[in-house]
């Protein structure tokens, strides 16, 4: 399928780059805007900064979203819960980190955890691999999104 | 009822009021920060609005339900479905029903398909067949629009953009298909943006997705002309190299030392990488001294880097789509409702995560890499000579960017006289003899007849053939426009060169500036 769509030359480049203690964990999903222009595009990132932890135990993870030009702070997370998702979405994902690079997608996800970062594309070659990948973001999202309700 | 519904509608549409004139001077600014809606329809309110409806079946549930499975895949998709109708219902509370939103969408269409037959959406090389325009016209108004996924294969690729409540502010097109997506999330968006005008040039900048790159076409054929104006004029405004510098905090010169013998050892020219990823590890070695020089250099670099400019090109046809069917659509408009009709559609450009970057601040790319920077869309639509007429715009201080769609040109005369009365077609007399001279068939002429002592028209021409080319030469070459005679009727609009016209493509337009048809010649 031929979608107009991004360099992706470009966005790959950007992965590249280092990664920084700033997040300490972290999960974040990124969609490139086709109809804004520039910054526009579309973050949802459930992020657990160790340095807010430590000055208040009580503290929890957070859930933004960055839509074009809204921001919305979906709610937060306790850190246990939040740590017990970031494992499952790291399981989940672990098999498709850094595969199909070159395949076309708006969305692209990242997650740091543990010390250890995953990242990768919405989409894959094979499409039975794609099929699954989506399947797990789509819960991934879903419970970003949704909540974490059993 | 009808009371409470106006009361709602003020608070919804109660944006401030848009100049004209702030438009014509400072595009970016005024459209970038005309106020929005006072009480948007919020992403949390349809989602609560959505579990309410689908109790068991909402977001919350789902996927603790399902995990991930394809039954969840299918609840998706009814999902995005309620979400669609629950925003349907509001517009209908805004008293916009959803017929109106058909309407405009084939309104939009229908002037898409109108401009590729008039010969507006650049040059076609053909005159038949599936590149033609009329066949392209055809295919436009056929052109499907999905609001929500149908089937499950359509809901996995409806969510990887839509995103899992629909709500991703997005729209595109896929040529394959010709369908244009309008995700839910950019309806909700409409909805807050007062109106449904601020769907003009999103649908037909989509739409016109399909005419640039239709399959067997080479990318940008019909568009050279603009393509390479961009390129060679342009191709500065494009750099996105901030953003890298900006990431440059951690050193990790491994991983460049990595990547960078990765860039050397693959085919293909990577020489923009490789710069970045020298300057990357210079910095990380603390060798780099002055950011703001290092920017400057690179941007000097980066300049005129064709992968850049063509990428961008490709969205910026797609603008200049977006543009033409605006200006069609502001036609119709009477003068005092176009600023605010501009406004509302074109700050579809000013998408702007501020935020999200200070908070995320190694995020998302600065530049969204396929969309130019929003302040050069802005102008590159402010300075359309069709745009500036329309608008009643003076002439521009310091001309800023603008490429024409094609040779099919369009000519803006601004025509003064002490007096008016029979101005205008005095104007339109003289610029339809001038161009009928040069052998072109003028067409879609439109004057404004501005404070009675001044008029403004503008005139578009196909097939420009002078009357006396020499064997070989191109069809470009000695066409003359710009100035049309006799000069004391007529002067030309401070728009800069190819505003005007295409010229001939070497040597000296025949074309005078505003300054040198002022000498001795305006009554
Ligand atoms: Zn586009």
């Amino acid at each position: 399928m031929k979608l107009h769509k991004i360099s992706m030359k470009w966005a790959f480049f950007v992965f590249f780059l280092p990664t920084v203690a700033f997040t300490d964990s972290e999960i974040r999903l990124t969609r490139e805007s086709s109809v804004g222009g520039v910054d526009s595009t579309q973050i949802l990132s459930l992020r657990c900064a160790e340095n807010e932890i430590k000055s208040n135990q009580q503290a929890v993870c957070k859930i933004y979203r960055f839509n074009g030009a809204s921001t919305e702070k979906v709610r937060e997370v306790n850190v246990v819960e939040a740590d017990e998702f970031l494992k499952k979405s790291f399981d989940l994902l672990s098999p498709f980190a850094g595969s199909d690079q070159e395949s076309h997608s708006r969305l692209h996800w990242l997650l740091s955890f543990q010390g250890k970062k995953l990242e990768g594309m919405g989409t894959s070659k094979d499409p039975a691999k794609k099929q699954e990948l989506l399947q797990s973001l789509m819960w991934i999202e879903g419970r970003l999104v949704g909540g974490f309700e059993k | 009822m009808s009371f409470f519904i106006s009361i709602t509608l003020l608070l919804m549409f109660g944006t401030g009021h848009v100049m004209a004139s702030d438009l014509c001077e400072e595009p970016a600014k005024t459209i970038c920060s005309a106020p929005k809606s006072s009480a948007p329809v919020t992403e949390e309110t349809i989602r609560d609005e959505a579990s309410k409806v689908l109790g068991a079946k909402g977001l919350k549930t789902i996927y603790s339900k399902h995990g991930v499975s394809r039954s969840a895949v299918k609840e998706y998709k009814e999902y995005v479905k309620t979400v669609y109708t629950l925003l349907l219902d509001h517009f209908e509370k805004n008293g916009i029903p959803r017929s109106a939103i058909q309407a405009k969408i084939e309104s939009i269409k229908e002037r898409v398909a109108t401009d590729l037959i008039a010969g507006k959406m650049g040059s076609s090389a053909h005159s038949s067949g599936p590149k033609s325009n009329q066949a392209l016209a055809k295919r436009t108004k056929s052109a499907k629009v999905s609001f929500f996924p149908t089937n499950e294969a359509e809901a996995e690729s409806f969510f990887e953009d839509c995103g899992v409540d629909g709500l991703t502010f997005q729209a595109y097109y896929a040529d394959d298909r010709n369908v244009m997506t309008l995700c839910p999330g950019y309806l909700l968006n409409v909805l807050n943006s007062g109106g449904l005008d601020s769907m003009e040039i999103v649908v037909a900048h989509e739409l016109t997705h399909g005419v640039d790159a239709g399959p067997g076409e080479p990318q940008f054929a019909r568009y050279e002309k603009f393509v390479s104006c961009i390129q060679n004029n342009y191709a500065n405004n494009f750099e996105k190299i901030d953003h890298v510098i900006e990431e440059l905090g951690d050193p990790a010169q491994a991983r460049l030392e990595k990547k960078m013998n990765e860039l050397k050892a693959a085919p293909g020219d990577h020489a923009l990488e490789i710069v970045q990823v020298e300057l990357m590890m210079k910095n990380a070695k603390g060798q780099v001294k002055d950011l703001k020089a290092t920017r400057q250099y690179l941007s000097k670099k980066l300049r005129r880097s064709p992968q850049e400019a063509e990428t961008h090109s490709w969205e910026l046809i797609s603008d200049l789509g977006g543009t033409e069917s605006l200006v069609e659509h502001l036609r119709t408009l009477p003068k005092e409702k176009r600023a605010m009709a501009l406004s509302q559609s074109a700050r579809m450009f000013c998408g702007d995560n501020a935020d999200a970057i200070k908070l995320i601040k190694y995020g998302p790319l600065k530049d969204d890499s396929s969309h130019p920077p929003r302040e050069f869309r802005i102008n590159l639509l402010m300075n359309n000579p069709e745009v500036r007429l329309l608008m009643g715009c003076k002439k521009l201080e310091a001309p800023g960017p603008w490429c024409a769609a094609s040779e099919s040109n369009v000519m803006t005369a601004r025509c003064t006289r002490e007096t008016g009365i029979e101005l205008a077609s005095q104007c339109e007399d003289a610029l339809y003899k001038r161009l009928r001279s040069a052998g072109c068939q003028p067409r879609d002429l439109s004057c404004d007849p501005g404070n009675g002592t001044e008029v403004a028209c503008s005139i578009h021409s196909s097939n420009c053939k002078p009357a006396s080319r020499a064997p070989g030469s191109s069809d470009s070459g000695t066409l003359s426009c710009g100035v049309a005679t006799p000069a004391e009727e007529l002067k030309v609009l401070g728009i800069p060169l190819p505003a005007v016209c295409i010229l001939p493509e070497k040597g000296e337009p025949k074309f005078k500036r505003p300054q040198e048809t002022d000498s001795g010649n305006t009554s």
